[in-house]
């Protein structure tokens, strides 16, 4: 066999190699947010209760909640499962003191996100549902009145609320994280 | 040899490639679409419906909880305004003005995104902390030793990134708007 003839029966295994290849590549990174065994939710599953309101330590070197997380912010979390009613967010928030909402599912999704500023009349007044639950409760509406609360459908029934207040000085987190235990979480019923 | 053993041998090639570009890939900061501004880079995607499966699979696997569109950005600096990797035997000046936002923190931690202990005790600075010149300029040192002014201290020992938190900010949808010169230089000083 003459060495063009090696390199030419080679091509076809070096062109399989490459396809397999970057198949098992795509495959990999597009499971990792499924499988992957320390992702923020499952985490957070182990210290927090479901739907209620759990005030995180605040972060420091010995407690680490997420990489790259900011000392200086008070965390609060309530994990959801909407297979058991939506999730309703209520409280009220203090004007001008920076407060960060946002709702991830449990593959990572940040699927809302606002600051206190946007809030309404001063208050937070949120649902979390699934699609069907949101078709359900919007059944139940009047016609002519708009609902009081800001509704969110989610793509996946499990993930979690993060509240993050901010202390703009190091002797400010006891009161931002006053501010978060003022916000609570309940599983809502639809229709009544 | 036989075509068994072949593909075999293939199959593993395969397997060993891709996962070893998965692995290169998940190295490599946070996916597509990140934007360079001097020493500092941010992922604008990175927390938003539109994150593409790389940045997902690079938070899945480190735990990383990103900033939602309506809470802020995340810029990290790996390396210094010449280009050279943070070390920690360096001391480097941080300068210059931070872009327009109604908080904002600079942290500094280990380059998995943990907070590095110190006598000092301080991980970070945030916008209500920092002293400022007449001309709004911050300066910021970090170094092993005990500087006036605005001081960070690192251990001497263990690789560490900066990490700029801008809370409800603008700037996360107008970032082509800004230039290396609306964030601090990072340079390094000396090194011992």
């Amino acid at each position: 066999m003459t060495l063009a003839e090696r390199v030419l029966r080679f091509i076809p295994w070096l062109m399989g190699v490459l396809f397999l290849a970057g198949l098992v590549h795509l495959i990999s990174i597009l499971v990792m947010p499924r499988l992957a065994p320390h992702t923020a939710f499952l985490r957070l599953e182990q210290r927090t209760a479901l739907a209620s309101l759990s005030l995180l330590e605040p972060i420091s070197a010995q407690n680490i909640i997420a990489p790259f997380e900011d000392p200086a912010m008070a965390l609060a979390i309530c994990r959801f499962d909407l297979t058991q009613g939506p999730l309703h967010v209520r409280g009220r928030f203090e004007t001008g003191q920076l407060t960060l909402l946002s709702l991830h599912d449990r593959f990572g999704e940040v699927f809302h996100s606002m600051s206190e500023r946007s809030a309404i009349r001063g208050g937070i007044d949120l649902v979390i549902l699934t699609p069907a639950q949101l078709a359900m409760l919007e059944a139940y509406d009047k016609e002519d009145e708009l609902p009081s609360e800001l509704r969110v459908s989610a793509h996946s029934p499990r993930g979690f609320v993060l509240l993050r207040a901010f202390a703009p000085q190091a002797g400010d987190l006891i009161r931002a994280q006053e501010r978060l235990n003022a916000i609570t979480c309940t599983t809502d019923q639809i229709g009544r | 040899m036989t075509i068994v053993l072949k593909l075999l041998l293939a199959l593993c090639v395969s397997l060993v490639l891709g996962l070893g570009m998965s692995f290169y890939a998940l190295n490599q900061g946070y996916g597509f679409g990140a934007i360079q501004l001097g020493a500092w880079t941010a992922w604008p995607r990175t927390g938003s419906p539109d994150a593409d499966p790389y940045a997902r699979a690079v938070l899945a696997r480190s735990g990383e909880i990103p900033l939602g569109l309506g809470e802020g950005l995340s810029l990290i600096a790996r390396r210094d305004d010449s280009g050279r990797e943070l070390s920690p035997s360096c001391s480097y000046l941080i300068k210059g003005h931070v872009p327009k936002a109604r908080a904002w923190s600079l942290i500094l931690t280990d380059q998995q995104g943990r907070l590095i202990a110190t006598d000092l005790g301080r991980s970070g600075f945030t916008s209500a902390e920092v002293v400022r010149d007449e001309e709004n300029n911050l300066t910021i040192r970090v170094a092993r030793e005990v500087r006036s002014g605005n001081w960070l201290a690192v251990d001497g020992q263990t690789p560490f990134v900066l990490v700029l938190k801008l809370y409800d900010t603008i700037t996360r949808s107008n970032l082509s708007a800004l230039e290396p010169a609306d964030l601090p230089v990072i340079q390094r000083e000396s090194c011992t």
